[in-house]
């Protein structure tokens, strides 16, 4: 470590420039610190953790499995940002500070190149990757064949929402938990959402982490159909954020969440983020929307809620904890910090051990009354002055497993998890954050969970009448502020330490009153009998005054 | 056909409806529809004042419609029958939207800064709006060392919402509505003195006043959270990076606006 620092030092002093020094210290010190060790103040409060550039290993690349990336490859992270995660895109500094400061980094892991070129892989090898094909409905089935058959499941989830069977015990190279991407989330794709891109991610791995390269595992053909079935789950943009819920008026509730009436309802989409209002803040909210539906009958409300998380966490239960239990993953231990203790680092692996979590929790939050003009409680949870109605699920574990059941198609299985039942769902009453109390009097809110590979959802039932004066009275045609909660236990979520979106609406349609036809249709006769007036006015004068009418008109009516 | 005034107001007017929704938008902020709305009124008008100016200039303004009216060649009958069905429904159309139940969220109404009270009390201690200057930024010889407090209490703490680049772009902002502050361009630090932003910073969301929606914001009440000096270090670290002076506080006297 000391020689390398001493190494680092020595090439500041002739290996980087003014410029790059000025924009390294400007923008990027405070994560990757000020030798580029990862160690800047903001390092600890963001997840994944900033690149530690000493230990030359370099996620995103162009480049053959285990070598270094392109200098193209550090540019693009540097100009586009590396969505779904604290690199900013810098672009807007202009290339030449982007170029200054990719070159600036270099001297950083000077030790990883010149032992790359002791051994012959420098300067990198690009991976070779052909041109993408020309996608269709049968290669994105082929593609789903090719991921459940080579074993990407067991990490990323039989439906790619990151909830494999190893999922959580996997670590990064910084001996910190990692999470696989959540295929369904593409605008946070690390390294891009296009075709190209996924196809690279596989194709060179991602090192560090264990995400392993598939070049020889899996044939070029192979991998572009894999690539074109994981561009199917997801956009490369985030939906639009809505408004509101808008809970259509329907003549018979559905009575499950498979329902058909759910397929016509709007589905809005709320952004849920960390929560730094209040200690304990937090800086990493693993919950990052909720998807919402609703539809009324005039008497009772009901609320489809869908969120992804990759761990399923009751009350009581554990988790198998993140550990290192794999050496493939290619990551380059000589710049590494774990150098003088890398031989433990995989010799005392041990039977993985477990940890124990918290359980996973949602909340709707309602004022309790709908406010007359535009003033709401605090958006945490309410105020002295306003209070709040949480509807509030926390998971007691109670819920019956479905048994595992082979795919009819693929014949893969094992890779579901899968949980229904009906929920008790709490109705409290807050007036601040640690002012949260049970509302005794308040109505039953019926609730039913399922779990599925990765996905949540709950539906809620209540009457739009509340039970009591605290107890948020339901009216269409009114918008009633809402907002969201979610905590993920295996996070250590709990109280404060929770993913929160802010306060948008709950429109309920109301029927359509008769004098809105009878006002329409008076509009309708207003106007006709304007224009039949007009025109017999105009016809009366044209009788009485012939000279009137022009004979050059013709040339007007072209 | 050109030259005669009814088809030019007709020009105009489509021009003036062109020009206000997406010509404004254009060259500055797009303005809504209802304004739009105002704008077509007072246009027309100022068109109609015009055609009826001179009786030569109104008589030939007329001349299309009572030809149409009494339909004096087959053209103008097709014109006429067109209208007769379209007139109407459109009405219906556009009483129908106006009477209907809205289904489109209220829109939020926030005022950005608003007046800063006369004084604060920050941890006990009184601190006048009006004549409180950053204390730091008169200790010179540690200006650099004060500068690496803000930065890192910055890193620590605001750059999750703030962004990185200062731009109220943080990878937390996507959640939050109104959007967190951004303190580069001419809206925010720069038309800002210290003391309304260490009041903004201490008191946070809970402690704006009624009219900028304190329900709504996400900023923390970072007093009790972060020490005074902390708070006037990663003041002076902002108006560095962002390259700005603050207002000086004689103007601020009169208000955070």
């Amino acid at each position: 470590m000391k020689v390398l620092l001493v190494l680092s030092v020595s090439l500041l002093l002739f290996g980087q420039t003014d410029e790059g020094t000025a924009v390294y210290d400007k923008y990027c010190s405070q994560c990757h610190g000020d030798q580029g060790a990862g160690d800047g103040p903001a390092a600890d409060f963001v997840d994944p953790k900033p690149r530690d550039f000493t230990t030359g290993v370099f996620k995103f690349r162009s480049t053959q499995s285990g070598q270094l990336p392109q200098e193209e490859d550090l540019i693009r992270v540097v100009r586009d940002g590396i969505p779904g995660t604290s690199m900013p895109a810098f672009g807007h500094i202009g290339d030449a500070k982007v170029n200054a400061v990719v070159k600036h980094i270099q001297p950083f892991y000077q030790a990883t190149i010149d032992r790359d070129k002791e051994e012959g892989f420098y300067p990198p090898q690009v991976a070779e990757t052909g041109n993408p094909p020309k996608i269709n409905d049968a290669k994105i089935a082929h593609g789903r064949e090719v991921y459940l058959e080579s074993g990407c499941g067991d990490c990323h989830g039989y439906q790619g929402r990151a909830d494999g069977p190893s999922a959580l015990t996997l670590v990064d190279d910084y001996d910190a938990a990692i999470l696989p991407a959540n295929l369904h989330r593409g605008w946070e794709f690390r390294s891009g959402h296009s075709l190209e891109d996924i196809f690279k991610a596989f194709t060179t791995g991602i090192s560090g982490t264990p995400m392993a390269s598939f070049a020889d595992a899996i044939s070029v053909d192979d991998r572009w159909d894999l690539a074109a079935y994981v561009a199917s789950l997801s956009s490369a943009e985030e939906y639009p954020t809505s408004p509101q819920v808008t809970g259509a008026l329907v003549d018979e509730l559905p009575q499950t969440m498979d329902d058909e009436i759910w397929d016509t309802a709007q589905k809005a989409y709320f952004p849920l983020t960390g929560q730094m209002m209040w200690d304990p803040v937090n800086t990493h909210p693993m919950i990052r929307s909720v998807s919402v539906r609703a539809v009324h009958d005039g008497t009772k409300l009901v609320l489809l809620c869908e969120w992804d998380d990759p761990s399923y966490s009751f009350e009581g239960a554990s988790a198998p904890e993140a550990a290192s239990d794999d050496d493939d993953w290619g990551f380059e231990e000589e710049g590494s910090e774990e150098e003088g203790d890398f031989d433990d680092f995989f010799s005392d692996e041990e039977e993985s051990s477990n940890v124990s979590v918290l359980p996973d929790q949602f909340a709707i939050q309602f004022p309790t009354g709908i406010p007359a003009d535009n003033e709401r409680p605090y958006f945490v949870m309410g105020d002295d002055k306003n209070a709040v109605n949480l509807w509030r699920w926390s998971h007691d574990g109670s819920l019956t497993a479905v048994e595992a059941a082979a795919d009819g198609q693929t014949g893969h299985q094992n890779l579901w998890t899968e949980f229904v039942g009906p929920v008790s769902i709490s109705n409290q009453i807050a007036k601040g954050r640690d002012k949260v109390s049970e509302n005794s009097e308040a109505l039953e809110i019926k609730g039913q969970l399922h779990y599925r590979n990765g996905q949540y959802r709950l539906m809620l039932t209540r009457d739009l009448q509340g039970g009591s004066d605290n107890d948020i009275q339901l009216e269409p045609g009114r918008f009633v502020p809402m907002l969201f909660w979610a905590w993920d236990g295996h996070r250590q979520d709990s109280d404060a330490k929770a993913c929160i979106s802010s306060w948008y609406f709950l429109n309920l349609e109301q029927p359509v009153d008769k004098k809105v036809y009878v006002k329409t249709a008076a509009a309708v006769a207003l106007t006709l009998l304007f224009l039949w007036w007009a025109t017999r006015t105009a016809k009366r004068r044209a009788l009485e005054a012939p000279e009137q009418s022009n004979p050059q008109s013709e040339e007007l009516a072209v | 056909m050109t030259k005669n005034p009814l088809f030019r107001t007709f020009i105009l007017l489509v021009l003036a409806y062109l020009f206000y929704t997406y010509g404004i938008g254009f060259l500055s902020k797009p303005i809504p529809s209802s304004l739009v709305t105002q704008y077509m009124v007072i246009t027309l008008g100022v068109v109609f004042l015009y055609a009826a100016s001179s009786d030569d200039m109104w008589n030939e303004f007329k001349r299309p419609i009572y030809e149409t009216l009494i339909a004096l060649t087959p053209l103008h009958k097709t014109v006429r029958s067109v209208a007769l069905v379209v007139l109407p429904l459109f009405a219906g159309y556009k009483t129908y939207q106006m009477v209907s139940p809205k289904t489109e969220a209220p829109p939020p109404f926030r005022t950005v800064h608003p007046a800063n009270p006369d004084s604060i009390q920050f941890n006990g201690k009184t601190i006048d709006m009006i004549t409180q200057r950053n204390p730091l930024r008169a200790d010179h010889e540690k200006y650099a060392e004060h500068l690496a407090v803000g930065k890192k209490v910055y890193y620590e703490k605001c750059f999750f919402c703030h962004g990185d680049t200062w731009e109220g772009d943080g990878h937390f902002a996507r959640g939050y509505v109104p959007r967190p502050a951004k303190f580069t361009g001419d809206e925010t630090l720069a038309i800002l003195s210290e003391s309304y932003v260490f009041w903004r910073i201490a008191k946070g969301g809970p402690g704006l006043p009624r009219e900028a929606t304190p329900w709504n914001s996400a900023m923390p009440a970072w007093e009790g959270r972060l020490t005074e000096n902390e708070i006037w270090s990663v003041i002076m670290y902002l108006y560095d990076a962002i390259g700005k002076e603050p207002r000086s506080q004689t103007s601020a006297a009169e208000g955070g606006h």
